[in-house]
């Protein structure tokens, strides 16, 4: 990637020529000046959108307008004159040749210099075991990172050693530091603050009544280590120093660059509110089985929850998959900005689920009281799913559901709708902009229905017997209406059976 | 797309520049983004054209300019508007409302 110092180098070549027949007067270079830092910010901003270094000083450039013409209003303005080429053999012109080619050569010299520090910041990476660039081959595949810019990278290829080949050079291999330890008795204590960084956090239950953090680096230093700190009824668990940049790779099982594994053991005796958070990196919860509140929150990793028995569940992350499993817990609400979620085996008084950009999954779940499955942009998939107030509703993205129990409503914006549900406690509805509705209903007990579409087919059910049947609207009940079903998409067939 | 002639816009350059300073202190690339992002490609103006309005107010004392503190090559002068700035933005405002009612009477009226 090209530095600003090479972005300069080359917006002064141009201007070393757009200014060459002008004296150095203050009003011109507070001029170049300023050009300079304007073309610089506009480069960046072209760099920055993936043009190359010279297309994109081309382009900043020609868009700026009309250069020469500025620079001459501005040099009359201050009655600065230009030079000609006519008395180039005077004492001044010579002196301002001179002065020209020295700028020149400054500018060269620039250019060389920028140059000459990216190749050493390119060494200094390699040192470090980050180079710019690294394929790397195994038997199977081949996986080439760019590692030029600052940030974390992680990366996992899986499969086995053999065949390997690597250009590029490999961040130092695993040295397994001691674990480094940190305990507190938490009686007394009601709320538990964990605030990490880049690093993957484990939280699993223990005896007793004392909270152990077994923080694990491979390739660490001495100041990675945690800290604890206690205030009141609160105590807070810090992350150490972290590497500014890293990369770390694991091939077949084998690790390499900066690695770090926090295992927090929560006392079982243990109850109030606990917060994990990391900024990057993955969150797992399991086996926690006490009368906590529990929040868990990524910027950028995956969320999982496994047999937890809890009073709430709370799981945010902004770039992630989040999923929850064979847990019983009395609120839950899970939610991604980009990623999918998954509920699998699920017990709750009540429960959100919300995926911003992904597909949101509920599998064996049984929620008490009101159960929202909702996606902005993504498909909704219910299976075995009870309660008595359901909404399942995607922004884009079709809805498919089978053995609902309960009572509810499914809405898209954009997508079909098929259900079938197994036992019905309450009204139901299918709703959708476009897409087919499918619906299909227990024999007993009887219910109400209506549907609409606004161009397609209505199938109602074999055994009604309709009150409206129109083009676009058919009304009817099956046996005595226990309940009411409407079912209304803006474009596509309806069937209900 | 149609789009305004530049002698169309020339009268109204000031005006418009101190409309998007009186939002804070910026500097001309970003001053060029904001006015040809909110003109929605109807008119753009260039650092170059840009240049001349902020001299202009400059030395009329209704913008002050400073040098920012970014590392070598990259340093950008910011202007802000200045108390005189604002009262030449208010007067081009009314101007601008007169111009306005009167052409639509002209132009559009019966």
């Amino acid at each position: 990637m090209a530095t600003n110092e090479a972005f300069s180098a080359a917006i002064n070549a141009r201007l070393d020529a757009a200014f060459a027949r002008y004296p150095a007067a203050p009003p011109l270079t507070e001029l170049r000046q300023e050009i300079a830092g304007n073309l610089l910010a506009a480069v960046q901003d072209l760099a920055a959108s993936g043009a190359t270094p010279e297309a994109a000083v081309a382009q900043a450039w020609q868009e700026f307008g009309d250069i020469a013409g500025l620079i001459a209003d501005v040099a009359k303005d201050a009655g600065v004159a230009k030079r000609s080429h006519a008395d180039s053999t005077t004492p001044q012109a010579v002196a301002a040749k001179a002065a020209a080619a020295q700028a020149k050569a400054t500018a060269a010299k620039a250019k060389a210099e920028a140059a000459r520090a990216k190749a050493e910041a390119a060494a200094r990476r390699r040192e470090a075991g980050t180079a710019d660039t690294m394929t790397i081959t195994t038997g199977k595949s081949t996986t080439t990172i760019d590692v030029s810019d600052t940030g974390n990278h992680r990366v996992i290829i899986n499969g086995d050693l053999t065949g390997l080949n690597v250009t590029g050079k490999l961040p130092e291999a695993a040295t397994e530091a001691p674990a480094h330890e940190l305990r507190r008795e938490l009686t007394g204590i009601t709320k538990l603050l964990l605030d990490y960084a880049s690093d993957d956090v484990t939280l699993v239950p223990t005896a007793g009544s004392e909270l152990i953090v077994r923080e694990t680096f491979i390739n660490g230093r001495p100041d990675y280590a945690g800290s604890l700190t206690v205030d009141g009824d609160t105590v807070v668990v810090k992350a150490g120093k972290r590497p500014k940049s890293f990369l770390r790779l694991a091939i077949g099982g084998k690790r390499m660059g900066f690695w770090s594994t926090i295992e927090v053991a929560v006392p079982a005796q243990f109850t109030g509110s606990l917060q994990a958070s990391v900024t990057s990196g993955t969150l797992v919860a399991k086996d926690l089985q006490q009368h906590v509140a529990l929040m868990l929150s990524t910027q950028d990793g995956s969320l999982t929850g496994t047999n937890l028995k809890l009073s709430a569940f709370t799981g945010s992350t902004q770039d992630g998959r989040v999923s929850l499993t064979s847990s019983d817990i009395d609120a839950v609400a899970v939610t991604t900005a980009d990623g999918s979620v998954r509920l699998q085996e699920v017990r709750s008084q009540r429960l959100t689920a919300h995926s911003g950009d992904g597909r949101v999954t509920l599998d064996q779940v049984r929620v008490a009281g009101e159960l929202r499955a909702t996606s902005d942009d993504g498909p909704l998939s219910l299976t075995t799913v009870s309660a008595p107030a359901l909404t399942a509703a995607t922004s884009d993205g079709r809805i498919t559901a089978s053995d609902l129990g309960g009572a509810g409503s499914l809405r898209s914006a954009d997508g079909s709708i098929d259900a079938a549900w197994t036992a019905v406690t309450g009204d139901l509805a299918a709703v959708t902009s476009s897409g087919r509705i499918r619906l299909q209903l227990p024999a007993t007990p009887g219910y109400a229905f209506a549907l609409s579409t606004g161009d397609g087919h209505l199938h109602g059910p074999q055994a009604a017997t309709l009150t409206r049947d129109s083009a676009h609207h058919q009304a009817g009940n099956v046996g005595t209406p226990a309940y009411t079903v409407t079912a209304k998409t803006g474009d596509g067939s309806v069937t209900l059976n | 797309m149609a789009t305004l002639a530049k002698d169309v816009m020339r009268g109204y350059l000031d005006a418009i520049v101190l409309n998007v300073l009186r939002r804070g202190e910026s500097y001309g690339y970003q001053v060029t983004k904001d006015i040809n992002a909110a003109a929605h490609g109807a008119y753009t103006i260039n650092e170059a054209t840009l240049y001349t309005v902020f001299k202009r107010l400059e030395k009329g004392g209704c913008i002050s300019g400073r040098w920012g503190d970014e590392s070598q090559g990259g340093r950008r002068k910011y202007y802000a508007i200045t108390a005189s700035g604002q009262a030449l933005l208010a007067a081009e405002r009314a101007n601008w409302t007169l111009a306005q009612q009167t052409l639509e009477e002209l132009i559009n009226g019966d």
